[in-house]
């Protein structure tokens, strides 16, 4: 069912301009649709929000082509978020997608998944996320992928389906509901399978005080580990970042004004996932 | 209101309903439990009723009767009742039967002529269901449920599968609903048995897809992976190909047409209400967790792959309609007593509390 729950109506054009009859939506590969990238928030526990947040972060292809600069993700808002989560910590957090059917170089039960990063990383100038620090998840034949691949689109559905929708590409949804991502990914954030090797999820921590970084992977039917792609980083700003593995940490004031502001444009455009 | 009372203008200057009047009643949902509504719906009418298709149709998609009902719904007097049923799956005629603004409707046969096969689309008064609303994505408005009687489903193999395929087990169906294949060594136990068994079921909009979904611990919203043949259809050919991500057959009589092709030499296994699997032998039905379908299996508790039947509509609905609803409602009842699709609740020594809960004793 969709509603636009009552924040929404009364904040949409304040907050989001978006407007208010807008529904999420989300694909997966099917009848020609683009592979989707949801963005997962859940915060389990007896004081934690009755909701989880979904963001549809857009085509996957964006996160399987080398960007040179960092890329801020804008398909929602720290106010959604802060909706959702009114005590804004204590969140588990992961990025996935999978694919429905062969879309390009995808193939069909194909996955794509989060693992946390290790340690804190050096994001001074010049840093890069040219390598992993993070347990990769292993590929798997298509039978044992399955079930990773649609508790992954599950989540998304269940946004198009349950959903109370901040905009087309942002929503929230209680988490006690059968396609919830905490439902789906499980009290062990691992989506009930031993493949990824742990859990998908990165944790803010009660107090939320720095960026948590995630590693991310390409999960394609077969065998061996996962395809390193690069990394995410959730700010307490409520801030997502793709960092490409090719990536390089920017100077600000490069970002801004310099070649990179149009390459960020330039690349914003191109990942909007909406045909 | 949904009860469409087409006056004629000899009842329209009267100060009643009279026997000018048209009472039009549309049911849907149910694909499963269709012929116990036929049985009940035959049941309720005066003699001399016309119905299409002719009988015995009971396990037609589309069915039309015409006739009056005074004698088992007193206050529809010699009003000419017209029902027609489109079946179209529990989770979709819950869908349908919420709708109050004519946007969801139900492809139904528009004359009770045996042979007519002009069709029409119009707005659900009553669904059939195997499952609870609570078990949809269709949770508001909140309906007015009444459970009629047990339906239990079976799992059965197809014409070429092996008889070592003789069980399915919860772990089993979860494993096989991830892409819609798994290896034959999950059931033989021998792990050089490397043919593939293809998983054939319902679509979305199916209350036996539910029960399963529900009942194995797979998750009823959950997406799954099913399996149909590669000719026209999907109900014909020699190869399994993935059917549309999600989806699966409208009715349980393709998910048997498939299990019974004679045209394929690979293995599948499909999920059935007892209607449909009545065409399929039931030396190809498998066990469920171990145990072999049986009603007094079912009633014990041994057998628990079975959802609950139930006919659901608006909260606020008509006299004229509440006074068919009960009728219909006291009709189906007692012929789950000796139905073969149904089980009486009274019979029951156990029970469960949702669709898939666990099964308690009474």
């Amino acid at each position: 069912m969709k509603q636009l729950f009552p924040f929404a109506i009364a904040a949409a054009a304040a907050v989001a301009a978006v407007p208010a009859e807008a529904a999420f939506t989300f694909t997966s590969g099917s009848g020609g649709t683009p592979i989707e990238t949801m963005f997962n928030v859940r915060q389990p526990g007896t004081t934690g929000s009755l909701y989880d947040f979904g963001a549809n972060l857009g085509n996957i292809e964006q996160f399987r082509i080398a960007s040179p600069v960092p890329v801020l993700l804008t398909e929602f808002s720290l106010t959604q978020l802060q909706t959702t989560f009114p005590t804004f910590g204590d969140l588990y957090f992961s990025v996935s997608a999978a694919s429905s059917a062969a879309v390009g170089t995808v193939a069909n039960v194909s996955a794509f998944v989060t693992k946390p990063r290790a340690g804190v990383p050096d994001f001074s100038l010049g840093s890069t996320f040219l390598n992993p620090n993070s347990t990769a998840p292993n590929r798997a034949n298509v039978i044992a992928q399955g079930t990773l691949r649609n508790r992954i689109i599950g989540v998304g559905l269940g946004h198009v389906d349950f959903g109370e929708d901040f905009s087309d590409t942002a929503s929230r949804v209680l988490d006690t509901v059968s396609v919830s991502y905490t439902t789906l990914v499980e009290a062990g954030g691992n989506f009930g399978v031993a493949q990824v090797n742990g859990s998908v999820e990165g944790f803010t921590g009660a107090t939320f005080n720095q960026t948590v970084y995630l590693d991310f992977y390409e999960v394609q039917p077969g065998s061996g580990p996962g395809t390193y792609l690069g990394a995410f980083g959730f700010s307490p700003k409520g801030d997502l970042t793709w960092y490409s593995k090719a990536s390089v940490v920017p100077e600000p004031s490069t970002v801004v004004v310099g070649a990179g502001l149009a390459g960020l444009a330039a690349f914003t455009l191109a990942r909007r996932h909406k045909a | 209101m949904n009860l469409k009372l087409n006056l004629t203008a000899a009842a329209f200057v009267g100060a009643a309903v009279t026997a000018d009047a048209q009472v039009n009643i549309v049911l849907t949902g149910s694909t499963a439990g269709r012929s116990q509504a036929y049985a009940a719906i035959r049941a309720m009418y005066d003699a001399g009723f016309s119905q299409n298709p002719a009988d015995p149709a009971p396990n037609a998609a589309r069915q039309t009767w015409s006739g009056t009902m005074s004698n088992s719904v007193p206050a529809l007097g010699t009003n000419v009742v017209t029902v027609r049923a489109g079946w179209s799956g529990s989770v979709a005629g819950i869908r349908d039967v919420r709708n109050s603004t004519g946007s969801l409707l139900v492809n139904v046969l528009t004359s009770s002529t045996p042979g007519s096969t002009t069709t029409t689309n119009l707005v659900a008064d009553f669904a059939f269901a195997d499952n609870a609303q609570s078990s949809t994505v269709f949770l508001t408005p909140a309906l007015a449920e009444t459970q009629l009687a047990i339906i239990p489903f079976v799992f059965a193999r197809n014409a070429a599968a092996p008889a070592s395929i003789d069980n399915m087990t919860a772990q089993q169906f979860r494993a096989l609903g991830g892409a819609g294949i798994n290896f034959l060594s999950f059931w033989t136990g021998n792990t050089n048995d490397m043919d593939l068994v293809n998983l054939v079921g319902r679509d979305a909009g199916s209350g036996t897809r539910v029960i399963t979904l529900a009942e194995t611990g797979y998750g009823v919203n959950n997406p799954i992976q099913q399996r149909q043949l590669d000719g026209a259809g999907g109900t014909t050919g020699t190869t399994f190909v993935d059917a549309p991500f999600n989806g699966g057959f409208s009715s349980g009589g393709s998910v048997a047409t498939v299990l019974n092709a004679a045209t394929t030499t690979e293995y599948a296994i499909g999920y059935l209400g007892l209607g449909d699997a009545a065409s399929v032998p039931t030396s190809r039905w498998l066990k469920y967790n171990g145990v072999d379908y049986s009603r007094t299996n079912v009633i014990s508790g041994k057998y628990t792959h079975w959802g609950t039947y139930e006919i659901a509509n608006l909260p606020t609905i008509s006299a004229q309609l509440a006074a068919f609803r009960a009728e219909l409602v006291d009709t189906i009842v007692p012929l789950a007593t000796t139905s073969t699709v149904l089980i009486s609740l009274d019979e029951m020594a156990v029970f469960r509390g949702s669709d898939g809960g666990v099964v308690l004793p009474k």
